[in-house]
């Protein structure tokens, strides 16, 4: 269970103790291109948004994608950004959910996903995210 | 008699029919006097008042200019005098084939879906035989606006560009006429400009109008197919796609259509004529449809027909299944951004557009439109993009 930060925000940067929990400091592994191209066949590549930004005329029908497993979190902010120097490790603190964890599987996702957060940060809109089963988040929709 | 043909039949049997069809241009239609309203007024109050009849658009011009304005050549093979043969026979098949047996709603208008009109406004082609050029260019601007649920997309295309260019390298003129599945292929391998780029006017051209950046501003058929003979699929196509474009055989009585369902009550066969389908209704057993003759014919435009009527799901019937871009859309608001976990696969979602993809080739050139386009969204400020089939390559942000 990954923990949120209670102390005072003295430290610009949490130790390595106060790093959220439930995954390890060391460098992820890199996928092999087989297993990349097997992730891409199986979700993301071809994916496309369904849901459409809150206000615009049929948004409240949006659906997520079929297909698509994970557990969706709506209309929520992003309150506090981590990440470390490691390749790919870096996190987002949503109030009521916790700290999670932005895909780390290639640079250009976890760019990508990455910015969207810190945007979420900068200008407290909403976003709805994807978690999967690995704690992860794979979706970001900044609204 | 051979009123329903089969689809292939039809598109070899009207290639065949296009170029005889040119050889005799000039001397193709007689044209009859003009009905007599006080005629048509009792005929009309015979049959109970089935629609109503009005001093339109249409009703004001000579019996010459009505007809100039039917611009579908007659099908091949096919006596005019036997055009009707098959009516009770299409109106019942029609009607037997339900939206609800192919899983679409009862009724469908594009001007209404959910409270949202993806409608784009009625045209009128003026003293020109060009209702094809009209018919898929309505068909394509409604289907591109529904098929985006981009509602005020400005989509205003050139039906001049479709006449003038494209259907004279095909020999069609004022006074020959064209077929919508020739405009279509044209539409899907070339495209179609924008109104800005070549406006529309009345009257033979020689294509110098067209802007030399056409194939910058320019809007494309991803496919279509024919629906001849299966209303059943119409209505499928309608409501999932918006618009279908279809021909029907016009009689005299039609000019003076007011409101109502139409029915063919009185008058002699005038041409044929190409139109919109943007919706339909089996309770009512009718098509509505979006014309060409200005809102001053109709119900402001549109017209409501009974199903298996002049030929409407038989003449020539044709559906297309999307539309894409190749454009500047100027001064968007960016409502949204997202990305998930496959590298490049990034997206905006622009207020009027709707959801376009990052078109960056690597990473590099993905996040730096990112950046961009998130710097705008934060400030609220508008963007430039360029859209190629649904990405963006290139784009301001103010």
């Amino acid at each position: 269970m990954a923990k949120t930060r209670t102390t005072s925000p003295a430290r610009t940067t949490p130790s390595s103790a106060e790093a959220p929990s439930g995954v390890g400091l060391t460098e992820p592994k890199m996928p092999t291109g087989e297993q990349l191209a097997a992730s891409l066949a199986q979700t993301g590549a071809t994916a496309e948004p369904t849901q459409l930004p809150p206000g615009v005329e049929g948004a409240a029908a949006a659906v997520a994608d079929a297909g698509v497993t994970g557990t969706w979190h709506s209309g929520v902010t992003v309150t506090a950004l981590w990440s470390i120097n490691e390749i790919r490790n870096a996190w987002m603190l949503v109030p009521a959910v916790g700290w999670r964890k932005l895909y780390n599987g290639t640079d250009g996702a976890f760019t990508a996903l990455t910015t969207l957060a810190s945007q979420a940060r900068q200008t407290g809109s909403s976003i709805s995210f994807r978690e999967e089963t690995n704690g992860m988040v794979y979706e970001i929709y900044l609204w | 008699m051979l009123l329903f043909l089969p689809s292939q039949e039809v598109a070899i049997s009207a290639s065949w029919s296009w170029d005889h069809w040119l050889e005799r241009k000039g001397d193709a239609m007689p044209v009859s006097q003009s009905l007599d309203l006080a005629q048509l007024r009792g005929e009309l109050e015979n049959e109970g008042f089935p629609w109503q009849m009005a001093y339109t658009s249409m009703t004001a011009l000579t019996e010459e200019r009505r007809v100039l304005r039917l611009g579908v050549p007659p099908t091949p093979g096919l006596d005019i005098e036997h055009l009707e043969d098959g009516r009770e026979a299409a109106a019942t098949a029609a009607a037997s084939a339900t939206a609800a047996s192919v899983g679409a709603p009862a009724s469908f208008d594009l001007r209404n879906v959910g409270g949202v009109n993806y409608g784009t406004p009625v045209r009128d082609q003026g003293d020109c035989g060009s209702c094809v050029a009209f018919g898929v260019v309505g068909t394509m601007e409604g289907v591109g606006r529904y098929t985006w649920r981009a509602s005020t997309l400005p989509v205003d295309l050139s039906e001049a560009h479709l006449y003038y260019c494209h259907g004279r390298a095909a020999g069609a003129r004022c006074d020959t006429g064209w077929w919508p599945d020739q405009a279509l292929n044209a539409a899907r391998d070339t495209g179609v400009t924008f109104d800005d780029y070549y406006p529309y006017t009345a009257g033979d051209q020689d294509c110098t109008g067209l802007n030399a950046d056409w194939p910058n501003h320019l809007a494309k058929v991803t496919a279509w197919q024919y629906l001849n003979n299966d209303p059943s699929g119409m209505k499928e196509h309608i409501s999932t796609y918006g618009s279908v474009t279809a021909c029907l055989d016009v009689y005299q009585d039609f000019f003076s259509y007011g409101g109502g369902v139409y029915r063919h009550i009185t008058g002699d066969y005038a041409g044929g004529h190409c139109v919109v389908l943007i919706g339909y209704d089996d309770a009512q057993s009718c098509w509505i449809a979006k014309n060409s003759w200005g809102t001053g014919w109709g119900q402001g435009g549109y017209f409501l027909i009974a199903y298996g009527e002049c030929r409407i799901e038989s003449y020539q019937t044709c559906g297309v299944q999307g539309v894409n871009f190749r454009t500047w859309w100027p001064d968007q608001q960016i409502l949204g951004l997202w990305s998930n976990e496959a590298d490049a696969n990034t997206w905006a979602y622009a207020a009027v557009r709707g959801w376009l993809k990052l078109d960056g080739s690597t990473v590099t050139t993905h996040q730096a439109m990112l950046s961009e386009l998130a710097a705008a969204k934060a400030g609220s400020r508008q963007v430039g993009l360029f859209e190629d089939n649904r990405a963006v390559q290139q784009l301001y942000a103010w």
